[in-house]
């Protein structure tokens, strides 16, 4: 390979990436500047332009005056349902992942393969018996209705059985329980401390599909106060004339800044989690079934 | 979305953590419907957030009956229902939603016939029309959205145009129009609601009960055929915009002063002519006029584009109250007079009309032309049915209509799919 | 351990239930009921055309930017991973009207691009032959950041010996990605494959959103979302579980052939 052609190959490859990543950020800019200009100028100023940085503080108000602010209430809910899930995901994930990989549990196979299948199967199906479970239990408008369906995490699962079965070397473990460790403290103490990736990817994960999803409280909660972020921005947007002016006979003053400033407001706690465990991510996700 | 984190979403599944249950849960039996009120029971409301400062006015001014009150998204109801049905328990008390919601096909809103005295039902006229299902009343009815033939009364001054009293005078003024003063608009039929502003006050039988679960649709008769062939003739001389009505190229327009005529519901002057983001009309510009009439029509028809309804749940466990909420939200003064949208509930009118009949934002006093039309909404299409030909017509219509085709040969296509429809939810359909 | 056993309860349930449920009216009524409908065939239709278009675009995009974002050095991965995972973040109403807006002609930053395009106006581009390049579009802005993410960090894994072994050899780097990295990179790609599929069959958020903003398509577009029309418009949940479980075994035929295929259940790798 000649020297020359290894300078150019940089420039070739960076100039598509960059572009890329171009595509991507402007609608996040475009969203940034949203909350900064008025309805109007959001229609006829230049996309990209700035207002002033009042905006901001003026599309917050409005969005607090909905309700008596109960959007703070739906970030705080969506804040500790999606901890808890977090948390809870975290901990079924690396147990039944360990269980698969280590000890000799009746039919491993099988149940590795429904576990995959889990990933696949239309929500659709699931509407009704997931419904009719909430409803029996008594669990309707409980945060418990969200927070304990979200816990089982397939796709955690199997991850959680690739880094077991691939990552750790049997020997470590056995030497572990030949020193008369028992099963959980060996998973404890010589396992999950040679796991940190895998936990940090496993809360990501887990904390995105509960942060933004729709689907599962939608169906269970019914009262505005128990709203996730999610559910409820839908219910404010469906409240006011923001995208649909054909809402006739609402005077609420929330328009397209308030809505992108509660975008951005979505957004931004996937961004932090991301920054924050992405170290782990670049290790990679599927490392074990490739080693194996 | 091909993400990892999507496949999340069947987490779901794990509703499972307790399976078993669920089997019992099919097996429970439907709660029957109340035949005692129980008046110490809360009583559940779910409203969009308009209505909300009405129920919490209604919850001051009754401290004795325990209002719960949810703001939800009404296009939800029927889904909820569904799933509550299925599962025998769930129900709200009150709701604020469309009137589809109260088809006594859901098994669901209570009759209020027999509940609401028979004077207080007569104050709607025929305002309350789609909430009668097969003879009798499921919901009471909010608001109207009859339609005007909205004006800039300027323009049309200064053009020295008379304002059309019938179809074939607007059509005719659109042909002038089109040659005097090229680049102005009398309408736009480009978005969905064209359903409501022309072919539903047509009289073009589209969702035409006759019967108990059974349906006259015939989007080829010679009144729906009329309307497309107008549409046609005055899109292609360009007086009539083929843009969606809410898109930013007609706003564009609108704002600046392209827009002369354009046929749209009573709430267009406050949420379509009026705001700075919208068509922002100058004050003193806007005037309504009567809507113009169908050639062959009795009368000048309009079309009730939907308004809200208030629906009680058979099952509400202290019904008497549950009523008492719902009618005093669409009949009572207190709330109906401070109501955003034109009241459906005539003997609230005058009280209503105050704050627009003085209103410099309007050349004239809509609220004569305003009333007039509540009375004139054409009876073929004013009774609710439970498929929406407003969504059919932007799946069928609205695509050919904004990619310059003909909308006259598109109405066979519109044909099969509301009989489609209007069968998947169980109506017999009559061409 | 035993914890594991409840995780297996509920997928297990899933299909009881949904058939179980179709026993009331007879296993088979629902089934009819679901494939009769006149809405099946179009949804069908365009589901099928949207994967034709939207699974090569998701694999041959990922593979290569994967392979170039490999060739850079971490300092500068990084933060490029993060950007390409954000669009990703915006989901709900946001989502819906950021969409809209760049999507608009007279209104998105990217309007001249779209304009020297030929798209003048909303409908112009609010159409419905568009509709699946659009949808496809979506799904990759949505997915593609997490899916590069999950094969750059495979690529890692590769040994440097390898490549080193590859570069002695004199294999350029378009011979050293196509015959030593895409090889050892199949069976994340299979998994890519096999989910990226599933979802793309089952595609409803996209559809739903674009109807709702822009009033095109409709809320029985694709299959999945017919399936939630059965559901909640006709209260048939009988023919929405049907159908799901129609979609399902589609899925899961594609899962195995793949599987199979791909001997990605084999343990030796044969390079």
């Amino acid at each position: 390979m000649s020297r020359r052609r290894a300078d150019v190959t940089p420039v070739l490859t960076f100039i598509p990436l960059l572009g890329l990543a171009a595509l991507c950020i402007v609608p996040l800019l475009w969203l940034i500047f949203a909350p900064t200009k008025t309805d109007a100028q959001i229609v006829a100023d230049a996309p990209l332009s700035f207002g002033t940085l009042s905006g901001y503080a003026d599309a917050w108000g409005n969005l607090l005056s909905f309700q008596d602010g109960i959007i703070l209430r739906w970030l705080w809910n969506s804040v500790w349902y999606s901890s808890a899930i977090v948390v809870g995901a975290v901990i079924v994930c690396l147990a039944a992942g360990y269980a698969l990989a280590t000890a000799p549990v009746p039919f491993r196979r099988t149940i590795l393969v429904v576990t995959l299948i889990g990933m696949i199967v239309p929500a659709a199906a699931l509407v009704l018996p997931l419904f009719l479970e909430i409803s029996a239990l008594g669990l309707m408008n409980s945060p418990f209705a969200f927070i304990l369906p979200s816990l089982f995490f397939p796709f955690g699962v199997y991850l959680a059985f690739l880094h077991f079965s691939g990552n750790i070397p049997p020997e470590i473990l056995n030497a572990a329980r030949i020193d008369g460790a028992g099963e959980w403290r060996v998973l404890w103490s010589v396992a999950l401390p040679l796991s940190k990736s895998l936990i940090g990817m496993l809360a990501f994960f887990s904390f995105v599909a509960s942060w933004v999803n729709f689907f599962l409280p939608f169906l269970v909660l019914n009262k505005s106060e128990a709203y996730p972020l999610s559910l409820g921005l839908q219910a404010l947007m469906a409240n006011t004339p923001a995208l649909n002016p054909a809402a006739g006979g609402s005077f609420i003053p929330i328009h397209r800044p308030e809505v992108a400033l509660a975008g951005i407001l979505a957004i931004v706690p996937v961004a932090i989690v991301f920054l924050f465990s992405q170290r782990y991510l670049a290790r990679g996700i599927l490392t074990g079934s490739i080693k194996d | 979305m091909h993400s990892p984190a999507r496949s999340t979403r069947t987490a779901m599944i794990a509703a499972a953590l307790v399976a078993p249950l669920a089997l019992s849960a099919c097996a429970g039996s439907p709660s029957q419907e109340q035949t005692e009120s129980d008046p110490t029971a809360p009583v559940v409301v779910w409203t969009d957030s308009t209505r909300q400062p009405g129920f919490e006015a209604y919850a001051a001014a009754h401290p004795d009956v325990d209002l719960e009150i949810t703001v939800y998204k009404p296009a939800e109801l029927i889904s909820k229902v569904q799933l509550f049905n299925a599962s025998g328990s769930g129900w709200p008390d009150v709701v604020f939603a469309p009137a589809q919601g109260a088809d006594p096909y859901y098994e669901w809103a209570a009759s209020l016939d027999d509940k609401i005295d028979a004077d207080t039902l007569e104050g709607f006229g025929t305002a309350n029309r789609p909430c009668e299902f097969n003879g009798k009343t499921y919901c009471l009815v909010n608001d109207v959205s009859q339609m005007v033939l909205w004006y800039n009364a300027d323009l049309m001054a200064q053009f020295g145009y008379e304002v059309p009293t019938t179809w074939d005078e607007y059509a005719d003024l659109g042909k002038r129009v089109a040659k005097e003063h090229p680049g102005y608009l009398i309408g736009s039929a480009g978005s969905s609601f064209m359903y409501h502003s022309f072919f539903r006050a047509a009289g073009c039988p589209l969702q035409d009960v006759t019967g108990e679960n059974e349906v006259h649709i015939d989007a080829t008769d010679p009144n729906c055929v009329a309307v497309a062939e107008m549409l046609d003739e005055l899109i292609a001389a360009g007086v009539v915009s083929n843009l969606d009505l809410w898109s930013p190229e007609l706003t564009t327009l609108a704002q600046e002063g392209k827009v002369l005529m354009h046929p749209g519901a009573s709430w267009f002057g406050e949420f379509v002519f009026r705001p700075e983001a919208s068509w922002a009309f100058g004050e003193g510009t806007l005037a309504a006029a009567a809507y113009p009439k169908w050639s062959g029509a009795d009368e000048a028809y309009s079309a009730n584009a939907g308004g809200g309804t208030y629906i009680v749940s058979k099952h509400a466990a202290n019904l008497d109250a549950a009523v008492d909420i719902a009618t005093w939200m669409a009949t009572s003064s207190e709330y109906q007079a401070t109501a955003p949208t034109y009241p459906a509930y005539t003997p609230v009118l005058g009280e209503w009309g105050e704050r627009i009949s003085a209103d410099p934002f309007y050349a004239e006093d809509p609220m004569p032309v305003l009333a007039e039309a509540v009375d004139l909404i054409n009876p073929i299409n004013d009774y609710t049915v439970r498929y929406d030909v407003e969504t059919a017509f932007g799946t069928v219509i609205v695509p050919v209509a904004t990619s310059g085709g003909s909308i006259a040969d598109a109405l066979p296509k519109l044909q099969e799919e509301l009989k489609n429809l209007a069968q998947s939810v169980g109506y017999t359909v009559v061409d | 351990m035993l914890l594991l056993l409840f995780g297996i309860g509920p997928v297990a349930f899933a299909f009881v239930s949904a058939l179980g449920l179709s026993d009331v009216r007879g296993v088979l009524s629902p089934f009819a009921r679901a494939i009769g409908d006149f809405r099946f065939l179009p949804a069908l239709t365009n589901v099928a055309i949207y994967l034709a278009i939207s699974l090569p675009l998701m694999i041959v995009g990922v593979v290569a930017l994967s392979l170039l974002v490999d060739t850079l050095r971490r300092r500068w991965a990084a933060p490029l991973l993060l950007v390409y995972t954000l669009p990703g973040a915006i989901t709900g109403a946001a989502a819906v009207m950021l969409w809209y807006f760049m999507l608009q002609p007279a209104l998105s930053p990217f309007g001249p691009a779209l304009r020297a395009m030929g798209f003048e106006r909303g409908p112009d581009i609010f159409n419905n032959s568009f509709l699946v390049w659009i949808f496809a579009l979506m799904a990759f802005a949505v997915g593609f950041g997490q899916w590069v993410l999950v094969v750059t960090g495979a690529l890692k894994s590769v040994s440097e010996e390898l490549l080193e072994a590859a570069r002695i050899d004199g294999c350029s780097a378009w011979q050293t990605a196509v015959h030593v990295k895409l090889p050892l990179m199949r069976r994340t790609l299979l998994f890519m494959l096999i989910l990226a599929f599933a979802s793309g069959i089952q595609i409803f958020v996209e559809p739903q959103i674009l109807h709702s903003v822009a009033g095109v398509g409709s809320t029985s577009w694709s299959l999945n979302q017919l399936g939630m029309t059965y559901a909640f418009l006709n209260g048939d949940f009988g023919s929405a579980a049907a159908l799901s479980m129609l979609l399902f075994a589609v899925c899961l035929v594609v899962a195995v052939f793949v599987l199979v295929r791909g001997r990605f259940l084999d343990t030796e790798h044969e390079q």
